[in-house]
């Protein structure tokens, strides 16, 4: 089911587009493209809901052996240029950033003026407002950054743009900046235009791979698949990684297809190495694009310290790897790092439901005992016998206080009904009807075991 | 650069560590004679021994830690740090004690909050002062072996004899040097070269050199061995001014175990502080620490038990001065 949004988007207000065309993103499958597969449309959503001032279409591929971004900027000029419509669709006037890699910095250029000069179906009456179509044509900063790993981290950019480092847990968004892969941007355009985006570009390098290139390859196609097309000499011993030479994750099986966020195979590539013990020599400090203490802060989840590591800046780690090629141990520090903060991001997460549901679970018991009392101050037992053992704990106290109320106006009637049922020392918990005393012993050893 | 190419850098910095000290190791055996070689052996021996032995119940972790060089490198540290006129049992003794409590009670490398050579060092130190205070006359170049005691030891016992009214005890050796050696006219003379007199600046600046290489390498940081040294030099120049009788600061910079300690000891990363403040600071103390000790205190050089003074001090300089910058600049 496609909403049909396509042709009235942007020019019949956004208020009621956006979520159509947002839905239609989702529908689509659009995922981080960059690597992340983080679900596009959640990030539109947010930059429509919180509204964003930069948009930062990230190109820089700083990942020594990747080049599929390089080949999206130059093959799917178009595509990108309709993804930025897109996001501006939604979000208003922005600043759009291209951040390249400074080679490519001219080049970039004179592709996205091609695609300017090109596209006639930009001009005003297609599918856009006029001011947004001239905010395309001239509002696209394109800054080239050198590609040093790993510049092309969305904190960095970021930094980079607004020039101001993001605190320990602070998204772009917070700081009014959407970074999007422009690999994703050009998956966007290709929404827009109606079209389902299927295929990507994925880099295919490695010592196992004689012929390194990019292709572009249906999401969904099996790896086996692409590296026999490639020419590569199977063996069972090959080790195939997903993503660049920095950031990769080993491929479990070569039946596991080609998904939206396969930005490149790197075929051959050597395993890690066998840890050997830590001896604190503070390599990996100077690397560390973040400025933290890698080394402090293994030290410090090594015996398991996690607030230590969170006052280290544990959640500020890009998981960039540089720290492991600096260790002469060859600690997987980065990827430790990235477990540890999903695991305490996780453990926030529970304590955050645990909190939740004991708020729930006090209003229950609450509610429960007013109802309870409201049933005794009608002469019935505080709990219903078939209900089992019920929560009479506060009861006696909102019965009392209850009935004091009701005695108030008219002391003498109230006094009088006491004396009917037999009078006596303490006339409220004699006049309470008998059947409740059970229930009530029962609930009080309920209450102890819980 | 080649990433994830197996064996891990740790060997690759105990293999420059060790080639670092081979000129300091020939120049001190051209000195004091062949004596340091046996010690050598017998304590890098039993210093591998002691690890394989510990580590025995798996024997690929225990092939491991040995193939990571550390324990060579504690074991030769100790025996240039020992007289080589000590037998070679208590060498062995030191390497032995090094490696299994100054090493592994601690948990294995990089757990060891002391230096494992220094705590082996300082073992035999305290257990045998009589053999460790012995260093040959190095006066002939050759060893037919005359007892002497170091320039340090005159320098600690001197004074103190002087105000006892013992001066016909105290050796007088004029050739003592506060200056640099004349080893490069030496080298040029007809006759063999000798070391003269004070072989001691001749050993220091041996070491020196291989240490430098070693930075140059990256295998050991530099602001631990300018801390260290620049510690030595700003101590025994205020000692200097104030104490008349004071030794000056390059006799104190070029005797003792100040060079090879800044460059092989202080350098060893487990045992120092991480963070560059931290590490200027730890540096510093230790040199301050040893002319304090050598000038003040009850031992010729006291760069072993500053040492380890200051690793216990590490953990504290640590947590006070190095707290990493809790957002990056831009």
């Amino acid at each position: 089911v496609w909403p049909e949004a396509s042709a009235s988007f942007g020019q019949e207000g956004r208020a009621g587009d956006g979520p159509a065309m947002i839905e239609r993103v989702r529908l689509a499958g659009v995922c981080g493209h960059g690597g992340g597969g983080f679900p596009t449309w959640r990030k539109l959503e947010h930059a429509r809901i919180n509204g964003i001032q930069h948009l930062i279409i990230n190109a820089v591929e700083c990942e020594p052996d990747l080049g599929s971004d390089q080949c999206v900027l130059a093959a799917q000029t178009r595509a990108v240029r309709r993804g930025i419509a897109l996001v501006q669709g939604l979000c208003g006037a922005i600043h759009v950033h291209l951040a390249v890699n400074e080679a490519w910095r001219a080049p970039a250029n004179g592709w996205l003026s091609d695609a300017e000069g090109e596209s006639g179906q930009m001009k005003p009456g297609h599918d856009l407002p006029d001011a947004l179509d001239v905010s395309i044509a001239h509002d696209i900063s394109i800054f080239g950054v050198l590609a040093h790993y790993p510049a092309g981290d969305e904190r960095m950019l970021t930094r980079f743009v607004i020039g101001q480092a993001l605190g320990d847990s602070e998204r772009p968004t917070d700081r009014g900046c959407l970074v999007l892969n422009v690999a994703t941007v050009a998956a966007l355009g290709e929404v827009l235009d109606g079209r389902l985006p299927v295929r990507r570009l994925v880099s295919l390098r490695g010592p196992a791979v004689a012929n390194p290139q990019v292709l572009g390859v249906l999401i969904g196609t099996p790896i086996e698949v692409l590296l026999e097309y490639a020419g590569v000499v199977m063996n069972p011993a090959l080790a195939v990684h997903q993503g660049g030479f920095m950031m990769r994750a080993p491929v479990s099986s070569l039946d596991e297809p080609v998904t939206g966020a396969t930005t490149g195979l790197l075929v051959g590539a050597p395993e890690q190495a066998t840890a050997i013990p830590c001896i604190r020599c503070d390599l990996c400090e100077p690397v560390c694009p973040e400025r933290l203490a890698p080394q402090r802060l293994w030290a410090s989840l090594e015996r398991g310290d996690t607030e230590a590591a969170t006052n280290l800046g544990l959640s500020r780690c890009t998981a960039c790897r540089c720290c492991d090629l600096a260790c002469p141990s060859n600690i997987p520090l980065a990827s430790e790092f990235r477990a540890a903060r999903t695991a305490l991001v996780e453990a926030r997460s529970a304590a955050q439901a645990a909190a939740l549901a004991k708020v729930r679970f006090e209003q229950r018991e609450a509610r429960l005992v007013r109802k309870a009392a409201a049933r005794v101050l009608r002469g019935k037992p505080a709990v219903r016998p078939e209900r089992g053992a019920g929560r009479t704990a506060g009861v006696d106290a909102l019965v009392e206080k209850a009935r004091a109320k009701r005695r108030a106006p008219s002391r003498s009637g109230a006094s009088g009904t006491v004396d009917a049922r037999g009078g006596g020392p303490r006339p409220v918990d004699a006049g309470e009807p008998t059947p409740t005393k059970p229930h009530m012993s029962t609930s009080d050893h309920g209450d102890e075991s819980g | 650069v080649a990433p994830d190419n197996g064996a891990p850098a740790v060997r690759r910095i105990m293999v420059i560590v060790l080639l670092a000290l081979a000129p300091g190791i020939a120049v001190q055996v051209y000195a004091f004679g062949p004596d340091l070689l046996s010690n050598l052996v017998g304590a890098v021996l039993g210093a591998v021994a002691t690890e394989f032995v510990l580590l025995c119940s798996d024997r690929r972790a225990a092939l491991r830690a040995i193939g990571d060089g550390s324990a060579l490198v504690t074991g030769a540290l100790i025996a240039i740090a020992v007289p080589p006129a000590v037998p070679v049992t208590v060498v062995v003794l030191a390497s032995v004690f090094a490696v299994a409590v100054g090493k592994h009670a601690y948990g294995g490398i990089g757990r060891n909050p002391f230096n494992p050579a220094m705590v082996g060092y300082a073992l035999v130190l305290v257990s045998f002062p009589g053999l460790m205070a012995v260093w040959p006359s190095a006066a002939d170049g050759i060893v037919d072996v005359i007892s002497a005691a170091t320039p340090l030891d005159v320098a600690r016992h001197q004074p103190l004899m002087k105000s006892q009214g013992l001066e016909s005890l105290v050796m007088t050796n004029p050739g003592w040097s506060n200056s640099w050696p004349d080893l490069w006219s030496d080298l040029w003379s007809d006759k063999r070269p000798s070391l003269g007199q004070d072989p001691w600046p001749t050993i220091a600046l041996a070491y020196g050199a291989g240490g430098l290489w070693m930075v140059y390498r990256r295998a050991a940081d530099v602001v631990l061995v300018a801390g260290t040294l620049a510690g030595v030099a700003l101590s025994a120049g205020v000692v200097g001014v104030f104490a008349t009788d004071g030794e000056g600061m390059v006799f104190h910079l070029l005797h003792g175990a100040v060079v090879v300690g800044a460059f092989f000891v202080v350098t060893d990363p487990v045992t120092a502080p991480a963070g560059r403040m931290a590490r200027c600071v730890y540096a510093f103390l230790i040199g301050s620490l040893t002319v304090v000790i050598r000038e003040f205190g009850g031992y010729p050089d006291g760069f072993a038990f500053a040492v380890l003074l200051c690793n216990a001090a590490a953990p504290v300089l640590e947590r006070a001065l190095s707290t990493p910058s809790s957002t990056p600049s831009p």
